[in-house]
C-alpha cells in the first residue's frame, strides 16, 4: 500500500471537504467554458444586429466573467488539486503518475485560455471585430479542450475500463464513461452559461433589453437542460454494476441525493422557462440568484453521487477507499496494517497498547470515509453493537456492506479498533450523562 | 523518538525519463519564479511608492504605482498558471515526500488557496478602482502583497518540511489534525528571507524595464524609474549577501559541503551564482553614473538571469542532498509514454504560437 499519513478533518471528513471545494470549482469552471461561447456568440449577435446596447452588455458581462473564472475558477481548480492530495494522497499520486502528460497537456490549454481571456478582456473596442471574435473563439476552444482532457482523468476514477489490464494511457483515458461524461458536462456548460447570463442581464435598467437578453440566455439553458437526462442515462448505462446498484437504492442516502439532483434539475428547467415565458423583462436579481442556487444544488448532488458510487474504490478495481490496492488485503491480514502503514504510535497490539493501536487502525483504515461525531459518524453505526459484534463486522466488512472495502488488517487489529470504538462510545455516553445530571 | 517513515514509491512507473521531468520542473520553475517575483516584489514596491509619493509629493511615484496596478493581476494569473507544472513534476518525482509534509501541515497549506484569492481580488480592486480608492490604495495593494508574503512563508514551510522526514512521525502521532508549521526548522527563516528579498530585487528590475520602455515617450519619468528601480535592486541585494550567508551556514553540514566541493554541479553553479550576483551589483552601480545606461542595464539583466538559473540548480542539489539517505531519483521506475510526450510538446509549441499570434495582433492595433 502507499502508506501516507491520513489527515483527520473533524466534523466534515475528507470526502465532504473534497465535495465542497470541487462543487464550487466545477460550478464556476463549467461556466468558464460555456460562458466563453456565450461571449463570442453574443458579441457576434451584437455586430450582426448592429446593436451597441448588446455589445455594451457583453463587455460588462465579460468583466464579471473574468473576475469570477480567472480568479475563483482558476484558484479553486488549484484548490481541488491541493485538497485531493491532502485527503487521498495515494490516489492522487497514482493519477499523476498515470496521467502526468494528460495534466501537462491540460496545463497548455489552461495557459492559452488565460492568455486569451486576458487579451479578449483588455482589447474590447480596440481590435477589429473579426480579430476580437477570433480571440474569443480561441478562448472557448482552449477552455473546452481543457475539459476534454480533465474529463478523461475524472471519468477514469470511476471506470478505468481496460486500463486495469493493459495499463495503457489511451485505454484509461478514453474509458467507458468518457464520452457520455463529456457530452453531459458540455451540456452543463451551456446550461450554466445561460443561467449566469440571466444574472448579469437582470441588473439592467433598460426593460426592453433585459427582456430580450433574458429570453436569449434562456435559449442557452433550456435545450441543454432538456437534453441532459438523455446523456445522463447514457452515462448510467456505462456504469459498473455495483455502482448502478448503489445508485438505484443500494445506499439509500445516495439514492436520495441522486433524486435530489434530478428534482433540482427539473425545477431549474421550469424556473428558467417560467421566467423567460412570463416575465423576461421583469426578472429580479433575487430570482436569478435563486436560479444559481438551484443550479448549485444540481451540481453538488450530482458530483456527490458520482463520488459515492465509486465505493468501495477510490480508483475503481485498482485502489480501495482506504488506499489499499486491490488484492493486497490478504497480505495485510498477515502482516498487519500498523506494520505496513508505519504511522501508528505502536506497531503491535498488546493489552497495554490496545486502545491507542485501535485509534491508529481507525486512522489508517476508516478515516478516509468516517468521522467520529461528524459526517458519516462511525459511532452512529456502531453504538448498538457489542465489542464482539463490531469485531466480527470489521473482519467481514465487505461481506456485510458491499460498498465498503475489505478490512486490511490482522485479527488483533480488528479487535483493537472494536475496543477503541466501544471505549469512545462509552466516554461519549458518560459525558452526555454528566451533562444531563448537571442540569 | 520514533523511527523515520517515508511512504513507499508509487508502484506505477513514471511515464517519462527522469531527466526530462527534471528539466521541465526546473525550466517552468524559473518562469514561475520570475512571474512570482513581479507579483510579490512589484506589489510591495507599489505599496511603498504610494507612501513615498504622498510624503514627497513626487508624482512619479503615483505614476509608477498606476502602471504596476495594471500589471499585477495579469502577472498573478501567470504566476498561478506557471506554478502548476513545477508542482506537477515535483509530485511525479518527490510525491512521497511532498504529500506527506503537506498532510502534516494540511490546514496552513490549504489556506494558501484562500490567501491567493484574497490577494488576487485585492490586486484587481487596486487596478479597476485605482482613482476612486485614492487614499486607501496603500492598504489595498499592501494588503494583497502581505497575503502573498504569507503564501511565500507557507511555501517555505512545506518545502523545508518535505526535506526533513525525521520530524514527521512524532508530529503526526501527536496530532493528525494537520495544523503544524515547521517553525523549529533552522533554515526556515533564512530560506524564506532569501526568496522574499530576491523578489524585491527582481521587482526592482521590473521597474527598470518600465523605465526603459518609456525612454522615448516620457524621458523624465523614464530616468526617474530607472534610478528608482536600480535602488530597489541594490538595497535588497546588499542585504541578500548577509541573509544568503546565514542560509548557507544553517544548512546541515553535509548539504552545505555539497556546494563547496562535495558535488561538482552544486559547486560550479553555486560559484556562478555568487559571482553573477556580485557582478550584477557592480554593473547596476556603474549604470547609475551613465547618461545612457541601457547597454549596461541589459548586461545586468543577462547576468542576473544566469544567476537565477544557477540558483535553481543549486536549490535542486540542496534538495537531493537533504533526502539522499532516504531516496535518490534512480530508484524511480520509468516507462516512457513516448507518443503522449510528443503530443505534449507539439501542443505546447502550438499553444505558444497561438499566444504569440494574439499578442502580435494586439500590439499591432495598439500601434495603429
Amino acid at each position: 500500500m502507499l502508506n501516507f499519513p491520513v489527515w483527520e478533518i473533524p466534523h466534515l471528513g475528507g470526502g465532504m471537504l473534497i465535495a465542497i471545494v470541487a462543487t464550487i470549482h466545477v460550478f464556476i469552471a463549467h461556466f468558464a467554458i460555456g460562458g466563453g461561447l456565450f461571449l463570442v456568440m453574443t458579441e457576434r449577435k451584437a455586430y450582426k444586429e448592429n446593436d451597441d446596447r448588446i455589445l455594451d452588455y457583453v463587455q460588462r458581462h465579460s468583466r464579471f466573467f473574468l473576475l469570477l473564472t480567472l480568479v475563483l475558477g482558476a484558484m479553486t481548480g488549484v484548490g481541488i488539486w491541493f485538497t485531493i492530495g491532502l485527503v487521498s494522497p495515494a490516489a492522487t499520486s497514482s493519477l499523476i503518475n498515470i496521467f502526468v502528460w494528460g495534466w501537462a497537456i491540460e496545463w497548455v490549454f489552461f495557459f492559452v485560455e488565460i492568455a486569451a481571456i486576458i487579451i479578449y478582456f483588455y482589447t474590447w473596442r480596440k481590435l477589429q471585430p473579426k480579430t476580437h471574435l477570433a480571440i474569443g473563439w480561441i478562448y472557448f476552444i482552449a477552455a473546452w479542450m481543457s475539459l476534454f482532457v480533465i474529463n478523461g482523468i475524472v471519468a477514469f476514477m470511476l471506470t478505468p475500463g481496460a486500463w486495469v489490464e493493459t495499463r495503457s494511457f489511451i485505454d484509461g483515458f478514453f474509458n467507458p464513461t468518457y464520452w457520455p461524461a463529456l457530452v453531459s458536462r458540455t451540456l452543463v456548460c451551456f446550461a450554466l452559461a445561460g443561467i449566469y447570463a440571466i444574472l448579469t442581464a437582470s441588473v439592467f435598467k433598460d426593460r426592453e433589453l433585459r427582456g430580450k437578453m433574458v429570453r436569449y440566455a434562456a435559449r442557452w439553458s433550456l435545450p441543454s437542460l432538456f437534453l441532459l437526462p438523455l446523456s445522463l442515462y447514457w452515462y448510467y448505462a456505462a456504469l459498473p454494476d455495483v455502482a448502478r446498484e448503489i445508485l438505484t437504492g443500494g445506499l439509500p442516502f445516495i439514492y436520495d441525493t441522486a433524486v435530489l439532483s434530478v428534482v433540482a434539475g427539473g425545477t431549474l428547467f421550469l424556473l428558467v422557462l417560467i421566467a423567460a415565458w412570463l416575465f423576461p423583462a421583469r426578472v429580479p436579481v433575487a430570482y436569478s440568484i435563486l436560479l444559481l442556487l438551484v443550479g448549485f444544488t444540481v451540481m453538488f448532488s450530482a458530483e456527490r453521487v458520482r463520488e459515492a458510487i465509486r465505493k468501495p474504490y477510490v480508483l475503481y478495481d485498482y485502489m480501495y477507499t482506504h488506499s489499499v490496492l486491490k488484492g493486497e488485503q490478504e497480505n495485510l491480514r498477515e502482516e498487519g496494517i500498523l506494520n505496513a502503514w508505519g504511522w501508528g504510535k505502536y506497531n503491535e497490539v498488546t493489552d497495554e497498547t490496545m486502545i491507542r493501536a485501535g485509534k491508529d487502525v481507525f486512522r489508517a483504515q476508516c478515516m478516509a470515509c468516517h468521522t467520529i461525531g461528524g459526517y458519516n459518524d462511525v459511532l452512529k453505526l456502531t453504538e448498538d453493537y457489542t465489542v464482539d459484534d463490531i469485531e466480527i463486522i470489521v473482519l467481514e466488512l465487505d461481506q456485510f456492506r458491499g460498498y465498503m472495502p475489505p478490512f486490511a488488517g490482522s485479527f488483533d487489529e480488528a479487535r483493537a479498533v472494536a475496543e477503541y470504538l466501544t471505549q469512545i462510545e462509552e466516554e461519549r455516553s458518560e459525558e452526555l450523562t454528566t451533562i444531563r445530571s448537571g442540569r | 523518538m520514533f523511527e523515520t517513515v517515508v511512504p513507499q514509491i508509487d508502484p506505477i512507473a513514471v511515464p517519462a525519463p527522469v531527466w526530462l521531468i527534471q528539466f521541465l520542473l526546473m525550466f517552468t520553475f524559473i518562469l514561475h519564479l520570475l512571474a512570482m517575483n513581479f507579483v510579490l516584489g512589484g506589489g510591495i514596491i507599489a505599496a511603498v511608492s504610494e507612501i513615498k509619493g504622498r510624503r514627497s509629493g513626487v508624482q512619479h511615484h503615483f505614476e509608477l504605482s498606476r502602471r504596476l496596478s495594471k500589471g499585477l493581476p495579469i502577472a498573478l494569473a501567470f504566476t498561478i498558471n506557471l506554478g502548476v507544472p513545477p508542482l506537477l513534476f515535483l509530485q511525479v518525482m518527490y510525491g512521497h515526500f511532498f504529500y506527506t509534509s503537506s498532510i502534516i501541515m494540511a490546514w496552513p497549506w490549504l489556506s494558501v488557496i484562500l490567501f491567493v484569492i484574497l490577494a488576487y481580488y485585492g490586486y484587481y480592486l487596486y487596478n479597476f478602482r485605482f482613482e476612486k480608492l485614492s487614499g486607501t490604495r496603500f492598504w489595498v495593494v499592501g494588503g494583497s502583497a502581505f497575503f502573498l508574503t504569507i503564501v511565500a512563508f507557507l511555501y517555505t514551510n512545506n518545502m523545508t518540511l518535505m526535506l526533513t522526514p525525521a520530524t514527521w512521525k512524532e508530529v503526526y502521532v501527536g496530532s493528525a489534525s494537520g495544523a503544524f508549521l515547521n517553525l523549529g526548522e533552522l533554515t526556515l527563516v533564512p530560506r524564506f528571507l532569501h526568496f522574499f528579498i530576491a523578489a524585491l530585487a527582481v521587482g526592482g528590475l521590473v521597474v527598470i524595464l518600465y523605465g526603459l520602455a518609456k525612454q522615448k515617450t516620457e524621458p523624465e519619468f523614464s530616468k526617474w524609474a530607472i534610478k528608482y528601480g536600480i535602488w530597489w535592486f541594490l538595497i535588497p541585494t546588499f542585504t541578500q549577501f548577509i541573509v544568503g550567508v546565514i542560509f548557507l551556514i544553517t544548512l546541515p553540514r553535509d548539504v552545505m559541503l555539497l556546494l563547496m566541493g562535495g558535488s561538482i554541479t552544486g559547486t560550479v553553479f553555486f560559484l556562478i551564482a555568487i559571482m553573477g550576483a556580485i557582478a550584477s551589483v557592480m554593473i547596476f552601480l556603474l549604470s547609475l553614473q551613465r547618461d545612457e545606461p541601457k547597454p549596461l542595464l541589459y548586461a545586468g539583466f543577462a547576468v542576473l538571469l544566469v544567476t537565477i538559473i544557477s540558483m535553481v540548480f543549486v536549490r535542486d542539489v540542496v534538495r537531493s542532498g537533504y533526502i539522499a539517505e532516504y531516496f535518490t531519483l534512480d530508484q524511480l521506475q520509468v516507462e516512457p509514454q513516448t507518443g503522449i510526450i510528443l503530443l505534449f510538446f507539439l501542443l505546447f509549441i502550438g499553444g505558444l504560437g497561438i499566444v504569440g499570434w494574439m499578442l502580435q495582433k494586439t500590439t499591432q492595433s495598439v500601434k495603429a
